[in-house]
């Protein structure tokens, strides 16, 4: 479909489920760097705060790039530091790509 | 960005520690500053002082509202530089840093500002360049980085932030003690503060400022007992305990870091750790991030990730991007190293040694975080794969030491090559087999330990947060009880003196000085701190010693080797309120002298140490001026006239004295040679002569160039291991001086005397016996001036901040004593035979 056909509440409720599922997705893999449980992540803690270093973040901003099908334009952790706010600042991003390609 | 399982939100939760949890703190830190007081921790960086007003400052900030405490912390911050460096350099400090702050938050463009920014710090580089001044490195320290990264990271703000936080970021104390600083992320750094009391961030605070002082004071161990001389490098374990030992010392820079960011805690500063567990790394990744974390996280914002995201922008590969990410890293740190270098010493080395180091070290980084990317960080935990990361540790240990060694020793290569080519080249090979074989053990059980522990405590630590305070408070307390020297004289003399030694770091200075040490870090740990009158007070014999080689500077000027300094001839000058002069010869008297003896006049020629030379009193009030006043008064009429000379040097000993008496003395034809000793008799007696030796320079008599060669010394020892190998002949060489002394004498006709003059107050043990008793066997005619003072107070005898120079009183007494000395002994100036 189309986003661009969908009504405004159609496209957050599309957004949100979007953003949720990076989120898990985003858990599960900073869990399994930082040798943890999925309880112990926090959506709202920076994901530095966890331990994993700037190449485990390369290689998860890489493979949330391939999954997402762009590419950030610099490190979207200086300005969305925790799993919640990259989450959603990537949905926002893959509707920007959409509108314009 | 790396976090401990302190700091970990999923790992540990920190009970709160009820009421009275501030009171716990601040016992800690009472104790902890007494201890840091008691083995003199940081004290060329005035650590003492500057620790006791945050500990009050802390005190303050407990009690006030939350929304005073960081313009509280600000104003503790800047009034610490006015409080170190004193009011004059701090007010230029200020008035420089305010300046940038106005710059950084003025309501214009981002581009002017930077511009501005830029315009300003090259013009602070250049008056850094061209004009010296105490300040260059604490102000090159607050602004060197932390500039760059306040700017980056209020870019995007569209309205300024506090002028509290800026501030506070900027003087951020401790930073004025220690120059070499982390590089604090200001976002951190604000989003680390807890306004409020947190229990759990300034006990975190308490441990590891105790962490700190355990690390430096291992430093000082290692530094002083541990690392091998130049010249034991000649097998493989030497090498091999030398690459260890020296990287070792890097424990210097991160007992630092834990210092300043346990103290940062104190004031609300949740901030990660600077370093974990280093000495553990498995890559050259894992180096990469456990040590000087900070670092990593400013070149990683900095600099990894804009070229990564640049070149990725531009079409490249995650891998070329990463690999070109990493050079440029490492590019940043060797020029950013020198950029501090210059800041804190005032040169901007640029050496091929360093660029090749840095770059080699980039390209192994570059190649595992490649490998890292592709294989993933996830790992099975299996007894196979624990044996080999234990294994690598220790390899990565030897890498990162031998880089050390490398960079910090340059010329270390060649020495390796050189027992490589040896034909017992693997002569303790198994010996260093063994070592990383129990090291390697050592890591494995480590590990499994680490791992159970943090298992086990995952969620709810063995000891409440207060429990945990009381019991290192008790620790803390029983550690400075057998650390106090009461206790440490129950053990026996050896034990005594070998903790006093400890206390005080007086091996590693004798470490230090033979040159045993060298190196980066070590190097920027030079930058001086130089106090202000204030902190110079609490410390009146380093003031002194400061004030001291003021005047030295003042009076005396460099010579050759032998002499080292000599006194300024003809010179007329105030030094410190009193009235020196200098005659044409660099003596300490009066003009006019000649070098033909007069008819009917017994000379005697003084030659001793900046007492004799009458340090601190005016012209006439020169003990031996005031002797020889006397002494003529006393003599019957018709007697011969006694003239004494002053040959009295400071920062001289009895090397320098034997060339000086060579050299000039016997030329102005004297009856008599006094020589004047103190307790310091053999102080640096082994540099001296090492540096005469390394320099090709032949020993001033045969008979200290037997001692030399008894010694083993050779023409290609470096000259810190001919002073290491001279210490434990100190006493042949001074007998072989004083016995060199006395033949010259006795060729010329003169009489040697040896008068043995101690400095009081002295509570070490009195080496006077020893030394007349190697004068009378050299042929000497020796006399014990011990008592000279006896009746007079101390306080009377030295000025208030001296303990070393007599004042006016002092120096009667010493001419009284000798008057009496030579009553009762005329024959010590006995008219010349015709």
């Amino acid at each position: 479909m189309n986003p661009t056909d969908s009504s405004p509440a159609e496209r957050a409720l599309a957004d949100r489920e979007k953003t949720a599922a990076i989120e898990r997705w985003l858990t599960e893999q900073i869990a399994a760097e930082a040798e943890l449980s999925l309880e112990q992540i926090d959506l709202q803690q920076p994901i530095a705060s966890y331990g994993v270093d700037s190449m485990q973040v390369v290689t998860l901003l890489a493979q949330l790039e391939d999954r997402l099908g762009f590419r950030f334009a610099s490190n979207p952790l200086d300005e969305h530091p925790t799993i919640a706010a990259l989450a959603q600042f990537a949905v926002s991003q893959t509707a920007n790509v959409s509108t314009q390609s | 960005m790396s976090h401990t399982a302190e700091s970990q939100p999923g790992r540990q939760v920190a009970p709160p520690v009820p009421t009275g949890g501030v009171w716990v703190v601040l016992v800690q830190l009472g104790l902890l500053a007494a201890l840091v007081r008691l083995y003199q921790v940081e004290q060329q960086r005035h650590f003492f002082p500057l620790l006791c007003l945050l500990i009050g400052g802390f005190a303050v900030h407990a009690c006030l509202p939350a929304t005073r405490r960081m313009g509280w912390f600000a104003c503790l911050s800047i009034a610490s530089v006015f409080y170190i460096l004193g009011a004059v350099p701090a007010a230029w400090v200020l008035a420089i840093v305010g300046c940038v702050i106005g710059i950084a938050r003025l309501p214009v463009r981002f581009a002017i500002r930077a511009s501005l920014l830029a315009a300003g710090m090259l013009a602070l580089t250049v008056c850094r360049a061209r004009f010296p001044a105490p300040f260059w490195p604490v102000l090159g320290s607050m602004l060197m980085f932390r500039l760059l990264v306040y700017l980056g990271e209020t870019r995007q703000r569209t309205s300024p932030d506090s002028l509290a936080a800026t501030a506070a970021y900027l003087f951020m104390t401790p930073n004025v003690s220690f120059p070499l600083f982390p590089v604090v992320d200001y976002q951190t750094f604000c989003g680390a503060w807890r306004a409020g009391n947190d229990p759990a961030v300034q006990q975190r605070g308490v441990n590891w400022i105790l962490r700190g002082v355990v690390h430096l004071l291992l430093y000082r161990y290692i530094k002083a007992y541990l690392v091998p001389l130049p010249h034991e490098l000649y097998d493989l374990p030497h090498i091999a305990l030398f690459m260890a030992t020296n990287y070792a010392l890097y424990l210097q820079v991160s007992g630092q870091f834990h210092l300043i960011t346990g103290l940062l805690h104190l004031f609300g500063f949740d901030l990660p750790r600077t370093h974990h567990n280093y000495f553990l790394a498995s890559s050259f990744s894992d180096i990469w991030r456990r040590i000087n974390i900070y670092w990593k996280d400013f070149l990683s914002k900095f600099c990894f990730f804009p070229v990564l995201y640049l070149l990725r922008g531009r079409g490249a590969s995650l891998n070329v991007a990463v690999v070109t990410g990493v050079f440029a890293v490492f590019v940043a740190t060797w020029l950013l190293h020198s950029w501090q270098t210059f800041w804190l010493l005032g040169r901007f080395p640029v050496t091929a040694n360093d660029a090749a180091l840095w770059l080699g070290a980039g390209a192994c980084v570059a190649v595992n975080a490649l490998w890292e990317t592709r294989r993933g960080g996830r790992r099975s935990r299996t007894a196979w794969t624990a044996v080999r990361e234990a294994a690598q540790t220790v390899g990565m240990f030897g890498l990162v030491s031998l880089f050390w060694a490398i960079w910090t020793r340059p010329g270390f290569h060649l020495i390796v090559l050189g027992v490589w080519q040896r034909p017992d080249a693997l002569r303790g090979a198994a010996v260093v087999a063994g070592w990383a074989a129990a090291a390697a053990l050592g890591v494995l059980f480590w590990n499994m330990w680490e791992q159970r522990w943090t298992a086990r405590t995952a969620g709810r630590p063995v000891l409440s947060l207060r429990d945990h305070a009381r019991l290192q408070a008790v620790a803390l307390a029983l550690l400075l009880a057998i650390s106090l020297p009461r206790f440490s004289s129950l053990l026996g003399p050896r034990w005594s003196q070998a903790l006093a030694d400890f206390r005080t770091d007086a091996a590693s200075r004798q470490a230090v000085a033979a040159d045993r040490l060298q190196g980066y870090y070590e190097d920027l740990n030079t930058a001086a701190i130089q106090a202000g009158p204030l902190v110079a007070s609490f410390s009146p014999a380093d003031e002194s010693r400061r004030r001291l080689a003021r005047g030295f500077d003042k009076i005396a000027r460099k010579a050759d080797l032998y002499q080292e300094l000599e006194l300024i001839p003809d010179l007329a000058t105030d030094l410190d309120g009193t009235q020196f002069t200098t005659n044409e010869y660099g003596m300490r008297d009066r003009r006019g002298l000649s070098l033909f003896k007069p008819r009917d006049t017994i000379r005697i020629a003084l030659l001793g140490s900046s007492i004799v030379m009458g340090y601190g009193v005016t012209d006439d009030e020169v003990f031996g001026r005031v002797f020889e006043k006397q002494l003529n008064a006393s003599r019957p009429a018709g007697a011969p006239h006694v003239e004494v000379l002053n040959f009295g040097m400071g920062k001289q000993w009895a090397t320098h004295r034997l060339v000086r008496a060579q050299r000039m003395i016997f030329g102005f034809d004297p009856d008599v040679l006094m020589y004047v000793a103190h307790q310091d008799e053999v102080a640096t007696i082994e540099q001296h002569n090492a540096r005469l030796l390394w320099n090709g320079l032949p020993l001033p008599s045969p008979h200290m160039q037997a001692v030399a060669d008894a010694a083993g010394i050779s023409a290609d020892m470096p000259e810190g291991a001919i002073a290491s190998q001279l210490q434990s002949h100190r006493v042949e060489m001074l007998q072989a001086v004083y016995q060199t002394f006395v033949e010259e004498c006795r060729s010329r006709g003169v009489l040697p005397v040896y008068v043995y003059m101690p400095i009081p107050g002295s509570v070490e043990e009195d080496p006077g016996p020893q030394f007349l008793s190697l004068a009378e066997r050299a042929g000497f005619v020796t006399c014990d001036l011990t008592g000279w003072a006896t009746g007079a107070k101390l306080a009377d005898l030295f000025p208030p901040d001296d303990t070393e120079h007599p004042t006016p009183l002092g120096h009667r007494l010493i001419a009284q004593a000798l008057l009496q000395l030579v009553k009762q002994r005329p024959e010590l100036i006995a008219a010349p035979s015709p």
